[in-house]
Formats: C-alpha cells, sequence, structure tokens
C-alpha cells in the first residue's frame, strides 16, 4: 500500500471531525472519497499532508510512518496536495506560481523537464505565464493549481473538489486529464462531489459519514448501491 | 464568547471594579496615583482597542487624541472658568472631531497606510503644543487647579474613586457599542470590507465612526490625566506613549475589552514595581513584554478564553414564530419588471468583460445565467449589485436607476448577493453573520446602542431570533454558535444565502450556490431556493454551472460567452441551442 490512514482522529477545538478514519490506496491506485459537506473529506487529506494536527495519527506512506512530519517535509515525500479553492498565489505570475511548486526541489535540470511535462498537459499554462495567477478564468487557475502541485513530481496527488465552480465542459476536461495522470503512474486520492463521474473514474471508493467511513467498495459496487445512488448519485 | 466565558469575564471585571473602588482605604497615597493613573490609560486603550480590534485599523496617534483632551480640558478650566466635569466631556468631543478627519483617509488607504497617517497626526500634535507658547507655555507646560467636586477640591487620593466610575461607564458603553450592530458593523469591516459592502454597511461612515469614537475615549482619558496630574506638557503625549497604549492593548489580548483594562493594568503598575531594579527597569519590562507575547500570542485575556473552551450548549432563544415573509406584503407587480439592465458594458484594462448586455426580471421570476468560466457572470452580478461601475448602459431597479449608486445603498433598496468565492465573515458566528445581514433593517443609532436603550434591546433579541429562525431555515441552526470559518464549504454558501435573506431583499443575486454540494444536498437546495422565492415572494437572479440546478429553478436563461450574450430563452431552449452546447454544454451534458 502507498497510502494507509489508520483510524485517525482530528478536533476542532472539543469537537471531533474524524473519529477514526481508516483507508488505504494501492500504488498507482486511483480512489474517490465522497461524502456530504461537513462529513470530514477536507480534514481528511489535510490531515495526511500534516496541515492539521489534533493527535497522533497512525497514517504511513510508502511503509513510513508520516504521522508526525512537518508538511513541508511530506511534500518533499512524495504528496502534493491540490487544495479545495485553488489557493493560488494570486499576485505572482502563472510561471512563478508552478516554480513554487517545485520549491523544494534542487534538482534544474529535472524541475524544467517537469515544467515542460506540466505545460504540455495544460498548454495554456504555457501561454499565460506571464500574467497573474489572479486574473485567469476559474477553469485556467483550477488547471494551474493541478499544475503547482505536479511540479514537486508528487508519487501520491490528493485533489480536494478539483471541478469545484467549473463550467460542464471543463468539468470534463479535468477528468480527463486525471485519467491521464493516471496513465501516467502517478497515485491519486480524489475528493469529488460529482460522485458519478468520480467513481466512473476511480477504482475503489470510500464514504465519508459525520467523521467515519460510512461505505467503502469497488466503484462499480457502490455505483449500483442503493443508497450511494440515492444520496450521492442524483442527476448532476 | 460563549456565555459561560462572557460570565466569567463578568466576574473578573466586577472583582476589579470593586478593588479599584476599595483601594484607597488600604493603598498609600503614591501607589493609589499609580492605580489611578493605570486606569486614566485603560480608557485610552479601550478606545484603541476600539479602532484596532473591532474595526480593524491601526492607530499609532493615540496619544494626540489625548493631548487633545487634556489641553482642551486644561485650557477650559483655567481660560475659561469651566467646570472640569464638564470641560472633560468638551475635549473628549474635540478629540472625537479630530478622529473622524483623521480617519477619512482610511476610506482611500489600507491600514497599514492609515497607520502611518495617525503616526504623523500623533507627531503634529506635540510638535504644534511645543512650539505653541501662547496656547499653553509651550514645552513648559501648564498648571491645571485640582478638579472642584460639590466646592471641595479633589486631590489625587479623592479623585480616584470618580475616575474609576467615570471608567466603569465608559467601559459599559464600549462593551453595549461593541454588541450592537454597530459593533457587528466594525467586525464586518475588519473580516471583510467586500461582504461588508454588500451588506449595506457604509465604509465611510463605519470606519470614520470608529476613528471617533476611539479619539473620544483617549481624549476623556487625557482630560482626567490632567486633573489627575493637575499639570499637561507635551511629554506626556509623546510617540512612545501611543506605542504604549497599543502594547497594553495587544498584551491583555486586541479585539476584548476586558484585554484593555488588563494590558492597561499591567504595564502601568509593572515597571512602578520593578521601581527597585531602578536602570534595569525598563530592560525587565521589555523582556516580560517578549515572553509574554511569545507565549501568550492572543493576548492574557485571548489565552485565559481558550483555557475556558469547552463546548457549547445552543444559546440560542427558542425561534419564536417570527414570520420571516415581508413585514408588508408588496404588490406583485408594483414594479415590473424588478430589474432591467440595459446595454451594460464594462471593460478592465483592454479587456472587454461585458458588452451590451440587455435584460430583465420581473417579480417573482427566476432568471439563470449561465456560461464558461470567464464568460463575464460574476462581473455581470458586480455591476447589478454596484461593486462596480459599468463603462456603458443603465441599471434599474424597482423603478429607479441605480446606474450610480454605491453598493450599500442598493441594499438598502432592496438587493442582496452572495459571492462566488464565499466572502464571510470568518471570526464572527455564524449567527452574528446572519445579524449583519440585517444591518440595514436595524434602526438603532450609536447611542442608543451604547446606552442600551430598551427599543435597542428589543430590536436587538429579535434580530437574534430572526437570524436564527434563518439558521433554521437554511439547516445551519446547530452551527449557530461556532466561527463561520469552520463550515464546510458547502454550508459556508447555504450561510451566505441566510445572511441574504436576512436584509429582506427583492432581489437576491445568486453566485454559484451549488458549488461544492453533493447531490442530495443540491436537491435540498432546490427545493430550498424555492421556498426562498415563494415565501419570501422575490426575484432571483441566478449564476450556476449544475445544470440541474439552474435547469430546474429559473423560468429563463441568459448564456454569456466572452462578455457577449450568446442566447436567451427557456431551458429546453437553451439545452438545444447548438452554440450553447458547443460553447459550454459539451456534447455529454447536452441530454
Amino acid at each position: 500500500m502507498l497510502l494507509e490512514v489508520n483510524a485517525v482522529h482530528a478536533f476542532y477545538g472539543k469537537v471531533e471531525a474524524l473519529k477514526g478514519v481508516s483507508l488505504r490506496v494501492r500504488e498507482h491506485g486511483i480512489v474517490s472519497l465522497l461524502g456530504a459537506n461537513g462529513a470530514g473529506k477536507t480534514t481528511t487529506v489535510r490531515t495526511i499532508v500534516g496541515l492539521h494536527r489534533s493527535r497522533d495519527n497512525d497514517i504511513r506512506f510508502d511503509g513510513r510512518s508520516i504521522g508526525t512530519v512537518a508538511p513541508h517535509r511530506i511534500v518533499s515525500l512524495g504528496i502534493s496536495m491540490v487544495p479545495e479553492r485553488r489557493e493560488l498565489f494570486p499576485d505572482m505570475s502563472v510561471l512563478d506560481n508552478l516554480e513554487m511548486g517545485a520549491y523544494r526541489r534542487r534538482d534544474r535540470q529535472e524541475v524544467r523537464r517537469t515544467l515542460e511535462w506540466t505545460c504540455s498537459l495544460f498548454p495554456v499554462l504555457a501561454e499565460r505565464r506571464k500574467q497573474r495567477a489572479g486574473a485567469l478564468s476559474g477553469g485556467q487557475q483550477q488547471m494551474l493549481a493541478i499544475g503547482r502541485s505536479l511540479m514537486s513530481r508528487p508519487r501520491l496527488l490528493l485533489l480536494d473538489e478539483p471541478t469545484l465552480g467549473l463550467a460542464p465542459l471543463l468539468v470534463n476536461q479535468i477528468f480527463a486529464t486525471l485519467r491521464q495522470l493516471h496513465r501516467d503512474g502517478i497515485t491519486i486520492l480524489l475528493i469529488e462531489q460529482n460522485a458519478n463521474q468520480a467513481l466512473k473514474l476511480a477504482e475503489y471508493g470510500y464514504i465519508l459519514e459525520n467523521g467515519r467511513i460510512a461505505l467503502e467498495g469497488e466503484s462499480a459496487d457502490l455505483m449500483h448501491d442503493e443508497n450511494v445512488s440515492r444520496s450521492y448519485l442524483g442527476a448532476i | 464568547m460563549s456565555t459561560q466565558d462572557r460570565r466569567a469575564a463578568a466576574l473578573g471585571i466586577w472583582l476589579l471594579l470593586l478593588l479599584c473602588l476599595l483601594a484607597p482605604f488600604f493603598l498609600p497615597t503614591y501607589p493609589l496615583f499609580v492605580l489611578s493613573l493605570a486606569i486614566v490609560n485603560i480608557i485610552a486603550v479601550l478606545g484603541v482597542n476600539l479602532v484596532m480590534g473591532y474595526a480593524g485599523q491601526i492607530s499609532l496617534g493615540h496619544a494626540g487624541f489625548a493631548a487633545i483632551g487634556a489641553y482642551a480640558t486644561a485650557l477650559l478650566v483655567v481660560n475659561h472658568d469651566l467646570s472640569f466635569w464638564i470641560a472633560v466631556p468638551l475635549g473628549g468631543v474635540l478629540a472625537a472631531a479630530f478622529g473622524y478627519i483623521v480617519g477619512l483617509p482610511a476610506l482611500r488607504l489600507g491600514p497599514l497606510y492609515v497607520s502611518m497617517v495617525t503616526f504623523g497626526f500623533g507627531l503634529i500634535v506635540v510638535i504644534i503644543v511645543q512650539n505653541w507658547y501662547d496656547l499653553a507655555n509651550g514645552p513648559n507646560g501648564m498648571v491645571v487647579p485640582p478638579p472642584e467636586l460639590f466646592g471641595y477640591e479633589l486631590f489625587p487620593r479623592q479623585l480616584h474613586i470618580p475616575i474609576v466610575l467615570i471608567a466603569a461607564g465608559l467601559f459599559l458603553l464600549a462593551r453595549n457599542i461593541v454588541d450592537s450592530r454597530h459593533g457587528r458593523a466594525f467586525i464586518a469591516i475588519r473580516e471583510n470590507e467586500l461582504a461588508a459592502r454588500g451588506m449595506g454597511i457604509s465604509l465611510a461612515h463605519y470606519k470614520t465612526t470608529a476613528f471617533a469614537v476611539g479619539a473620544f475615549y483617549a481624549g476623556i482619558s487625557g482630560g482626567l490625566f490632567a486633573g489627575l496630574s493637575q499639570f499637561v506638557n507635551p511629554d506626556a503625549f509623546v510617540f512612545p506613549v501611543s506605542i504604549l497604549y497599543v502594547t497594553m492593548g495587544i498584551l491583555g489580548g486586541i479585539g476584548t475589552l476586558a484585554g484593555a483594562a488588563v494590558g492597561g493594568l499591567m504595564l502601568t503598575l509593572l515597571p512602578e514595581l520593578l521601581r527597585g531594579a531602578a536602570e534595569y527597569k525598563d530592560f525587565l519590562t521589555g523582556l516580560l513584554l517578549l515572553v509574554l507575547l511569545i507565549f501568550l500570542p492572543t493576548g492574557l485575556i485571548g489565552a485565559l478564553r481558550r483555557t475556558l473552551d469547552r463546548p457549547q450548549a445552543a444559546q440560542l432563544p427558542a425561534p419564536t414564530a417570527v414570520p420571516i415573509a415581508r413585514e408588508e406584503p408588496r404588490p406583485a407587480a408594483a414594479w415590473d419588471p424588478l430589474l432591467k439592465v440595459e446595454g451594460a458594458g464594462i471593460s478592465f484594462g483592454g479587456l472587454r468583460a461585458l458588452q451590451d448586455i440587455s435584460l430583465q426580471l420581473g417579480a417573482n421570476e427566476i432568471l439563470g445565467v449561465i456560461g464558461p468560466n470567464g464568460a463575464g457572470k460574476t462581473t455581470l452580478f458586480n455591476v447589478v449589485s454596484g461593486m462596480e461601475r459599468p463603462d456603458r448602459g443603465r441599471i434599474v431597479f424597482a423603478g429607479q436607476n441605480v446606474t450610480r449608486m454605491p453598493a450599500h445603498a442598493r441594499t438598502r433598496l432592496g438587493m442582496a448577493r452572495t459571492f462566488q468565492n464565499v466572502a464571510l465573515f470568518n471570526e464572527m458566528s455564524v449567527l452574528d453573520n446572519v445579524r449583519v445581514g440585517a444591518h440595514v433593517r436595524l434602526k438603532s443609532s450609536l447611542l442608543a446602542a451604547g446606552m442600551r436603550t430598551r427599543s435597542e434591546r428589543a430590536e436587538e433579541l429579535r434580530s437574534r431570533q430572526e437570524a436564527a429562525k434563518l439558521l433554521d431555515f437554511v439547516g445551519l441552526l446547530p452551527y449557530a454558535e461556532q466561527p463561520a470559518h469552520g463550515l464546510a464549504f458547502g454550508h459556508q454558501r447555504l450561510l451566505e444565502i441566510a445572511r441574504a435573506l436576512a436584509s429582506r431583499p427583492r432581489l437576491l443575486l445568486l453566485d454559484e450556490p451549488a458549488a461544492g454540494l453533493s447531490s442530495s444536498e443540491l436537491e435540498a437546495l432546490v427545493l430550498l431556493i424555492r421556498r426562498i422565492r415563494d415565501e419570501h415572494g422575490l426575484s432571483i437572479l441566478l449564476i450556476g454551472h449544475t445544470m440541474r440546478l439552474v435547469m430546474g429553478l429559473s423560468h429563463r436563461i441568459v448564456v454569456l460567452d466572452h462578455g457577449v450574450q450568446l442566447a436567451e430563452g427557456s431551458p429546453s431552449e437553451i439545452q438545444n441551442d447548438p452554440r450553447v452546447i458547443a460553447a459550454y454544454l459539451g456534447v455529454e451534458n447536452a441530454a
């Protein structure tokens, strides 16, 4: 297993947001994490990358315990997150945003190669490399957020609602990109409200409810589960 | 702050007050004088705290306001034979007038630049009183006779109790203001200026008011200082004093009134306690300050509050049967159409964000706006709600041409909006966010709030109940006492809707309300928006990418692409329009 999360807890003050969440992602796997607002999806990925810590948690990446590793070191280990609502550096140029993604890397030649690869995935970023990130349209900003995360050359990519606020045409594009990344060998953990498309893409899914894993299984099984389809798969 | 915390804080303050009132019976003269001085400082720190901690503006010139109060008091007493007790409030009012003027630059400048303006102001005041010999002997200062009360001269020992009582009164006044709609407006501006404008809060009015009230407190403090020390000279109001006030506020806990009291007390008493250490006094004070701030970054009161942090029971009054429908039902077709956009256009730099947009929205109608990202949908919202002014065209709302009307005035006319990227007042409770939404409907003046008049209390209670009712309506009542930033993203959107409804708008502008919602939540939202339209009888302009939402709710749909109107029609016409499919929907979603 590339990522193992074992009975993880998280607190905000006295409020328990995660009540023992366990999940697994195999190397080269693609897993989706679904659930209603407030279920704890974002808290789960923030806990994995070390941005939220209220307990000593048993989290393993490639067999190594990362429950107490500082967030910036976790990036170097090969985990990268595309945060909810993108969180770009709006006053920096597109190129500078991308380079910030490679901040922890010292191999300049290799970084340049990653940059070329990222720009081949998202040609529009190359076209607009001199523009302020804040001046991009919503879809372009999302591509930049994904591109920035790829610049650290992660083995595991965590995406928190990458299609938030995007037009239908762009949603399809983003999913196509994720499919491409998966083919390129990147392991993916995806949070998505668009459960239909997420389950079509992923091989396995977890459903969070009130800080607990309520259901897990092969995507195909989840898609045919009556409870799942009623709560999460309505026609979007 | 939870009710328990409030009670604990209130108890602490009452004990402190009692101790201060009893002090003359057991403290020798000099320590008592120092205590009086500390209390005078607390008054100034309360003013700094209102400006900084609540309205979020940095004041580095509060000693200047104190100087104005002190000199005004001294001159009125000496030259005009006025009673000290009349001169002090007059000094406060004069300082408030200067505060208002100093606050004006805050309308155009960010907090850092405003801090420079206040810094300059503090320096200039000192330079003027130093060099204006005819006014008050320049640097030599002037003697102030002891204040009189009922024919008795009050020397520092006797003046202590009146000072404590005045400080207690001013503390209460500040607390009342902070807890009122005006206090919420201050915090709203600190937390998010954009959203505050959207709620109908005039930034100009509240920023200058914050400075005026803050300066009033400093002015009173200065006047009392003049009476207490029976002497004023420029040295008492130099720049380090302004910094001292700010430090006192930060040490105690910025944004808490009790913090002002604790900080003011500590930093006045501490150097006196360290007098024995002679030349090490300043060094030790500085060191202690450093250590305290490193370990208690939210100040003493902030740290205390965190240790008191406990799970909170809902503190809400049971939502009584408050009608959430409009108070006076408006005739449905009184203004038909309610909103007219006529040939609106706007450019940013060379980019034409909107070109010749025309649309109409009737009473009780839902009009959908869709289009690719970057098509200009949010810009259209900004033009309609007054956040941006169009270069061309007209906006007519409720029969009035509002093209040049500022955003907060449009809210007053009956427009309310949500924001694409969510603009909440993060540190405020969920409930108070909704109450800020009701700002334009509440009427109590600053004075009524400060005095907490009966009608103001009734209005506040009503606003709490109505806000609770609205939270219940969108399903967020269980989160009422949590800070807004703790909500999940989709819930933050629902909170924005509740907040927008609190102003009881005629027109609701919803910017992608479904982003971040799961499909079951989406179903609930569709029902909710329909209920909003039916029960509140309002019109809705709806931006959305979620077809289920826009197609299911809208009577008509306008499609924007690259700033131009690509199509307009019924949902089914739009779904089958080949141009729309090519530009926006894509083949897969067209079905």
